[in-house]
């Protein structure tokens, strides 16, 4: 089960990004996904000040990082994002037949983070024809990044390597 | 109306009442060409029962040639388009029902597809986007069924049991 996050003004952003490019409209919404509470502040006003390419470069660091805390971005669970599937409700009076395939695509092989994103954008109220231009990109932009393994969460390490995770980060601004 | 219409509105009927074993019938109908779909037509108006008989018989008579396409990788899109098409502009349909047609795309055999689009054809006539999801829900909900029954199984042309079942005739 998604958790919302209900920030509307950073998902139209992210939203705006997603289509035009790839790479960093995934990175965001994977920031806006795992972020926690310690990071998103951050984010949050980067992302606001239209600085979207730090901001990427900021989630992806602390995504990819063993030294912070951060939620977990797991691949769909058995029988899918259940949630998704009144997205395609909303975009059928649309007749566009790719973007209805790109979420029912996405129901089944998408991340969290896609999911998440689509989910705010209805939520948030967003047209539907916003909806079908960034699930798109988002199939268009999948078979990549699951080849690059780029949207892989990297869990912070605990046990008897804590200590030196520790020291690792109290230089940072998580630390 | 064409005779592939009719015997499509046939099984609409049958599914609607629940008689899926004359929905079934009128299905595999759907493989036969032209000619034996208008003989079809005819004995359902004067005695039904014979004309049911003869659609269920039809397609296991290895004598009448038979039309049937192997569904395309990629799933039937074609259908899909036309269908998704049919519903540009109407509001409030449930997501489930569309999540199970594109289910269907990936797994139906060509008579189902045959059947969607007649009704496509007749979708405002006889036929309403209501009766026509209806429809796609029944044959994603009776999958199973359908596939033990064999659906799009049929029996195909030997040519030489043609000619021998026309030589008799002949002389």
């Amino acid at each position: 089960m998604l958790k919302l996050r209900r920030k509307v003004e950073v998902v139209r952003r992210i939203a705006e990004v997603y289509p035009e490019n790839l790479f960093l409209g995934k990175a965001l919404a994977l920031g806006y996904k795992v972020l926690t509470e310690r990071g998103w502040d951050r984010f949050e006003s980067l992302v606001l000040a239209g600085r979207y390419g730090e901001a990427g470069a900021y989630a992806l660091a602390v995504a990819k990082s063993p030294a912070v805390l951060k939620f977990g971005n797991w691949l769909a669970p058995k029988g899918g994002f259940r949630e998704l599937v009144p997205l395609l409700g909303v975009l059928s009076p649309l007749g566009d037949l790719e973007a209805m395939e790109a979420v029912v695509r996405l129901k089944e092989a998408g991340d969290e983070a896609e999911a998440l994103l689509l989910l705010e954008l209805h939520e948030a109220q967003e047209p539907p024809e916003v909806i079908a231009r960034v699930s798109r990109a988002m199939v268009a932009h999948m078979g990549l990044d699951r080849k690059l393994r780029a949207s892989e969460v990297t869990p912070p390490v605990v046990g008897a390597n804590r200590n030196q995770a520790v020291r690792v980060g109290e230089g940072g601004e998580d630390g | 109306m064409k005779a592939k219409e009719r015997l499509a509105l046939e099984a609409l009927t049958a599914m609607r009442n629940g008689r899926k074993v004359e929905a079934f019938v009128f299905l595999q109908s759907m493989l036969l060409l032209r000619q034996e779909q208008r003989r079809i037509v005819e004995l359902l108006e004067s005695k039904r029962c014979e004309g049911v008989v003869l659609a269920a018989v039809l397609p296991h008579v290895p004598l009448i040639f038979k039309d049937s396409i192997s569904r395309p990788a990629s799933g039937w899109r074609e259908m899909l388009r036309e269908v998704v098409g049919e519903l540009r502009g109407v509001h409030g349909i449930r997501g489930e029902v569309l999540e199970k047609l594109f289910r269907l795309s990936k797994r139906a055999s060509w008579p189902e597809v045959r059947f969607l689009r007649q009704l496509v054809k007749r979708v405002g006539k006889e036929v309403t986007v209501d009766d026509l999801l209806f429809a796609v829900e029944w044959l994603h909900d009776h999958r199973d069924f359908l596939d033990r029954m064999g659906v799009g199984t049929f029996s195909g042309v030997n040519l030489r049991e043609v000619e021998r079942a026309e030589a008799p005739a002949q002389s």
